[in-house]
């Protein structure tokens, strides 16, 4: 991964999810382009520090999740999970679309800890070993995690569907 | 038997467990309804996660790595040493006052060219994504 085309070639892939995922942090798609942007220049810039035996995706990931923190510090101001750009207020497609705001809110509601687990794992599509990399936790721990913030999720719909 | 642990629940939904424990899960989740009940639930978060997940997914319109320059900086420096000392020793090895006023001439293009390219912005030829 010393030159752009290879830097390219792995980093590609991942910018879907990577901006869904910094769009689920930090609520605006305009904020989370500029995450993902300010990310890959940082990881441009700090490539010869990633280790080609650990998972490429944990470390991408750690560097946008710390860009998306810095954003949050910097506008000092809670996290929000559910998106207010237009296209995803203005029109639920469906019955399932409806639901998924519902999610969001719930989820925006979770603590910190169950959130990052539940969007790094969904928004980032990582699996337990990236998970257990980038939080540098064992395997075992993001089992754990993961199941205690699924539970805490289930039990915030349910609260606020009383 | 070892005894299903709720957190394997999560683990089988992520397909994150061995083949064999995954089997064992499964015949504990087919025999125990609240088990059953409490997998259900977890299927059902987890398919809505997927989807809010997918939905929120989209391609940045970003600059991804700035473009490699046409040649390290330290190749020019060392063309550019080279042709100083060229520019030194060949006229007196050749004795052709000619010679060094060519390789003078070559050498402060090369310069003139480092100095445009150390001052040229790294990010000005970078590749866009669409």
């Amino acid at each position: 991964m010393k030159d752009a085309r290879s830097f390219d070639e792995v980093l590609r892939p991942l910018l879907r999810r990577s901006a869904g995922y910094a769009r689920a942090l930090l609520g605006e798609r305009y904020l989370a382009e500029d995450a993902v942007q300010q990310a890959a220049l940082r990881a441009w810039e700090q490539r010869r520090q990633y280790d080609a035996a650990r998972p490429f995706k944990a470390w991408w990931f750690a560097i946008l999740r710390n860009q998306c923190l810095d954003e949050l510090r910097r506008r000092k101001r809670m996290p929000g999970m559910m998106p207010t750009d237009e296209v995803y207020l203005a029109q639920p497609a469906d019955e399932g679309a409806l639901d998924r705001l519902a999610l969001a809110t719930a989820l925006a509601r979770l603590p910190v800890a169950h959130r990052e687990i539940l969007t790094l794992r969904y928004y980032g599509d990582l699996d337990y070993e990236e998970l257990a990399q980038l939080l540098v936790i064992p395997k075992g721990t993001v089992m754990s995690r993961l199941h205690l913030a699924r539970k805490a999720l289930a039990g915030q719909i349910a609260t606020e569907e009383v | 038997m070892t005894p299903v642990n709720k957190e394997e629940l999560s683990a089988l939904l992520d397909g994150e467990l061995e083949s064999k424990r995954a089997a064992v899960v499964r015949a504990a989740i087919a025999a125990d309804p609240a088990l059953h009940a409490e997998y259900e639930a977890l299927v059902r978060l987890d398919a809505g996660l997927v989807g809010a997940a997918a939905e929120a997914g989209f391609m940045p319109d970003i600059v991804l790595a700035p473009a490699a320059p046409s040649a390290p900086h330290w190749m020019a420096g060392l063309a550019v040493v080279v042709v100083l000392l060229g520019v030194r020793l060949l006229p007196k090895l050749m004795d052709l006052a000619l010679v060094g006023v060519l390789l003078q001439i070559v050498a402060a293009g090369i310069v003139l060219a480092l100095i445009m390219s150390i001052a040229r912005d790294p990010h000005a030829a970078s590749s866009k994504l669409t």
